[in-house]
């Protein structure tokens, strides 16, 4: 989680991933950020993000994208 | 309950609100400076009493073609054109009836390019609320309303001179003679246009109206397969029906003169020759009767010489 | 029949929903079928079977799919781990094929359909010099294919990746595909978001009656009031714009982009409205796009649902397939975490943009506006870096208000100039009205009164004027989050009933309707 949240920070920095719950939805992300996060993500906990999953509530927020990383870790 | 009284307690005041705002919109005279809308075929609304003999109803081609001050002056006929651009059958109906309520009209002429223009439901729909709710038709008076419009009664007073024609002039010509050649097709009437087309001849047959069919020329709405398709709602119902395109020798159109836009329309030149031979045709009829020395027509007189002033100042 | 007219708020609409309420509820589903295609004909007439072709395919093919699934957990239930993933990979190829076949016949209508005759053209002109030209045919659309046809693909798509199940009721399927308040001009729905709401038949609520309607006169406001008001102004100096200087370019370029903003919006005011009195809430399809502070702000607040559909299914999938992928990594190592993902990120948007642009229309200019948006972003996003770090050493603040108003100014005046180029006709038309405003702009034609006299006089401009306030001060309420309807709702009665006459009369008395105006056609119906 916390190696999750230094991407996040170096991605886009102003934002406090603890409590945000609306990344997407209010556009703290963008799509190129997002594209930028999937390939550190991929590269970080070795898993392969299916365009299926990109989808808004699973970027809003980093204990949902956590959520998602563990879920395709166990799917592996 | 309640809530059945509210929603009618809502739309009565919504209706009282309407009725207010049409008043206060509506133009207060029938001129253009008024704000009446179409106003050269609203005049006949102050036409006196049972004086038009003739009706003339459609659209630009009617007031383009058809002049009768110059049937007034020519054989004594009195006669009204009800035409307004691009009148759809349902307006011409329209006009018929408000024409009824103050005119027993003996002949009433369609111009049948009207036939074939197509009618849209939801310009139906819009003229049908038009004539209910006034608000409807004058909203865009609030651009130029005045104090007096609060208080002012409705009365149409002015007379309109033209009788409904309006006087064109310039000459743009056309190119195109063969348009009347004569093809095997027929172009049949739509059937909006026949509903109401049937209307018409029915509200005429009962108020024993000799109802005419006519084409006037022009090269660039009308042809042959037209001309077969009104030729053969004419015979199915033994109504008359002249089509002055297939006459255009005899009545003496040239169209490198006798037109305003390219064949469109015929200019005032053309008007008088297409007007011409209307008079001749309705002197055959026999069925009009010569005012021109009636005393109860003086004001026909009265209003010739203004047309005639008009006409021969430019 | 369009949604702006009487004949459909008036008459189709309140019929509709009358036989809606008297149907039991099982079978609403049905009249909301027949009224949409009964809407379709009205329009369309006998081009309905493209649209029953498209449902028809997408049905079968979402079917295929989906047996090939149910397949594939039988044979993975039964098999050892270690074949599993080889299973999984030969049916994901077998779904794949299906898939392509579906995506490819639905496109592929539409292109031929639509722009075979764009094509041709353009072959054409490049054969001259060869002297030889192919035949070229021209094909009448059917009305909503450019909206209908990117909501089959979407749900073939899902299907395959298995975010939702194929629907084995075709007539849910037909509704979902032809539901008329959304047929003509979107919003773009997605399977997941309508089928299921309209096919429950929901019963009509007061509340949704009161929403939709209060709704439909605001968009019919913006629409008849504001849209039809401006257009002959509009028409006049895109039509001549040689006869005018550049001053009358730019006030042309500003009244368009109110023109499209106040009939698309409107329009789709009244779509969501209509929908709502059914209880079905479609999807937003703008959120105050004149408050975006950059471009790609700008296209997540307008026409939202074409964004997030280009976005879903050509942006990710591209930018995630295997090559582009691999480009991002050695972008990464060899260009830095920021510029390496834009690498293919880029192409990805370079594709978006051109499909956006293409889906207008099958004109130069069309693509011109998307490759307009394309470099403005693809820029946006080159100079991204520099100008954080211009903020951060002049310690100006994002956030300033000043600061947030140039943004929001500079964005404005970069879609307006899109947006000329988007009316323009033709692209040649289109750079030379950019280029007198440009090297021509004086005040003259203001100062003599010139632009008064093109059908649009000044009491016109004024009650425009104030309309565009009173809709910018809701527009404000909403991106701060103020609930209007809800508030309005909780006043005395007097008040609620003075709102609603107001709003109707301000629409029958100051709309632009009746002898002497023509209603702008739909502009986005022609996409």
């Amino acid at each position: 989680m916390d190696t999750l949240i230094e991407i996040l920070e170096d991605i886009q920095p102003e934002v406090d991933y603890e409590t945000c719950e609306d990344l997407v939805d209010a556009h703290h992300l963008d799509s190129l950020m997002i594209l930028s996060l999937i390939s550190e993500i991929e590269d970080e906990f070795d898993v392969s993000i299916p365009t299926v999953e990109i989808i808004p509530q699973n970027f809003n927020s980093a204990k949902n994208l956590w959520a998602l990383i563990q879920r395709l870790q166990e799917e592996d | 309950m309640c809530k059945i009284l509210k929603g009618i307690t809502f739309i009565s005041i919504f209706v009282v609100l309407l009725m207010i705002t049409s008043y206060i919109l509506s133009p207060k005279n029938n001129d253009r400076e008024s704000g009446m809308l179409q106003p050269t075929a609203y005049g006949i609304l102050t036409e006196d009493k049972n004086t038009i003999d003739t009706l003339i109803i459609g659209d630009s081609e009617s007031y383009s073609s058809i002049s009768p001050m110059q049937l007034w002056d020519e054989q004594g006929y009195t006669s009204y054109v009800c035409g307004t651009p691009s009148q759809p059958l349902y307006q011409s109906y329209e006009f018929l009836k408000t024409t009824l309520k103050t005119q027993k009209p003996k002949i009433v002429i369609l111009e049948a390019n009207a036939l074939y223009r197509r009618l849209k439901l939801n310009n139906y729909v819009c003229y049908q609320a038009e004539q209910f709710i006034p608000v409807l038709k004058y909203h865009n008076r609030w651009k130029t309303i005045e104090p007096q419009d609060f208080y002012e009664p409705i009365e149409y007073t002015w007379e309109n001179d033209m009788k409904g024609f309006r006087y064109q002039t310039g000459t743009k010509p056309s190119k195109v003679y063969d348009y009347m050649k004569k093809k095997k097709k027929e172009k049949n009437i739509s059937p909006k246009n026949l509903y109401f087309l049937n209307k018409i001849r029915k509200l005429c047959e009962e108020n024993d109206i000799q109802f005419v069919l006519m084409s006037v020329p022009s090269s660039k709405n009308w042809n042959h397969d037209k001309h077969k398709g009104v030729q053969k709602y004419a015979n199915q119902y033994n109504i008359e029906y002249i089509d002055m395109n297939l006459l255009n020798d005899e009545i003496g159109i040239d169209w490198l003169k006798d037109t305003r836009d390219q064949g469109d329309h015929v200019n005032y030149n053309g008007a008088c020759k297409v007007t011409h031979y209307l008079g001749n045709y309705l002197k055959k009829k026999n069925i009009l009767t010569n005012h021109k020395n009636d005393k109860n027509y003086e004001n026909w007189n009265v209003s010739l010489q203004k047309y005639k002033t008009k006409v021969h100042k430019k | 029949m369009q949604y702006c007219e009487p004949l459909y708020f008036l008459i189709f609409l309140p019929i509709v929903v009358l036989i809606y309420h008297f149907t039991p509820q099982k079978k609403r589903w049905i009249i909301l079928l027949i009224a949409s295609y009964l809407f379709f004909i009205s329009l369309s007439r006998f081009l309905i079977i493209y649209l029953f072709i498209a449902t028809i395919w997408i049905y079968g093919l979402g079917r295929v799919i989906e047996k090939l699934q149910m397949e594939r957990n039988e044979k993975i239930k039964q098999c050892e781990r270690a074949e599993k993933k080889a299973i999984k990979k030969l049916y994901q190829a077998y779904q794949r094929r299906y898939l392509i076949l579906g995506v490819v016949g639905l496109i592929g209508l539409l292109v031929i359909l639509k722009y075979s005759d764009f094509i041709g053209t353009n072959i054409n002109s490049l054969l001259e010099n060869v002297n030889t030209s192919i035949p070229i045919y021209r094909f009448m659309v059917p009305i909503g294919i450019s909206f209908y046809t990117l909501q089959g693909v979407s749900y073939l798509v899902d299907i395959y990746r298995e975010k939702i199940q194929a629907d084995h009721h075709l007539g849910r399927l037909a509704l979902y595909m032809s539901y008329f308040p959304q047929l003509m001009e979107g919003p773009i729905c997605r399977y997941e978001q309508t089928a299921m709401a309209l096919f429950e038949g929901k019963d009509l609520t007061s509340m949704n009656i009161r929403f939709g309607m209060q709704r439909i006169l605001y968009g019919l406001i913006k629409k008849i009031v504001i849209a039809d008001r401006l257009n002959p102004f509009i028409r006049q100096v895109f039509k001549d714009y040689q006869q005018y200087d550049g001053g009358m370019m730019a006030l042309a370029m500003v009244c368009y982009t109110c023109q499209l903003y106040m009939e698309f919006s409107g329009t789709i005011d009244v779509v969501l409205g209509s929908s709502q009195i059914f209880g079905v809430s479609l999807p937003e399809n703008f959120k105050q796009p004149f408050f975006s502070k950059s471009i790609s702000d700008f296209w997540a607040r307008w026409h939202i649902t074409l964004g997030t559909w280009f976005k879903d299914y050509i942006y990710y999938p591209m930018s995630l397939s295997k090559p582009l992928k691999k480009l991002t990594k050695w972008g990464r190592k060899n260009i830095g975490h920021y510029y390496g993902p834009l690498l293919s990120g880029t192409i990805a948007l370079f594709c978006v943009w051109f499909c956006n642009g293409i889906w207008h229309g099958d004109a130069w200019n069309y693509i011109f506006f998307g490759m307009y948006h394309f470099i403005l972003i693809f820029s946006a996003n080159m100079l991204a870096p520099m100008i954080s770090k211009f903020y951060e050493i002049t310690h100006i603040s994002k956030d300033w208000f000043w600061v947030k108003v140039i943004r929001i100014l500079k964005t404005a005046f970069l879609v307006c100039v899109g947006e000329l180029f988007f009316r323009a006709h033709g692209l040649k038309a289109g750079l030379e009205m950019f280029s007198k405003m440009i090297t021509d702009f004086t005040f003259t034609s203001f100062k003599n009164l010139t632009f008064l006299n093109l059908g649009v006089d000044s009491r016109d401009f004024l009650i425009v004027m104030i309309t565009c306030i009173i809709i910018f001060i809701v527009s404000l309420c909403r991106e701060k989050q103020i609930p209007i309807c809800l508030s309005i709702e909780t006043k005395p009665l007097v008040i609620r009933w003075t709102i609603w006459y107001g709003l109707i009369f301000y629409l029958i008395i100051f709309g632009a309707y009746g002898v002497g105006y023509i209603p702008v056609d739909p502009i986005y119906a022609g996409f």
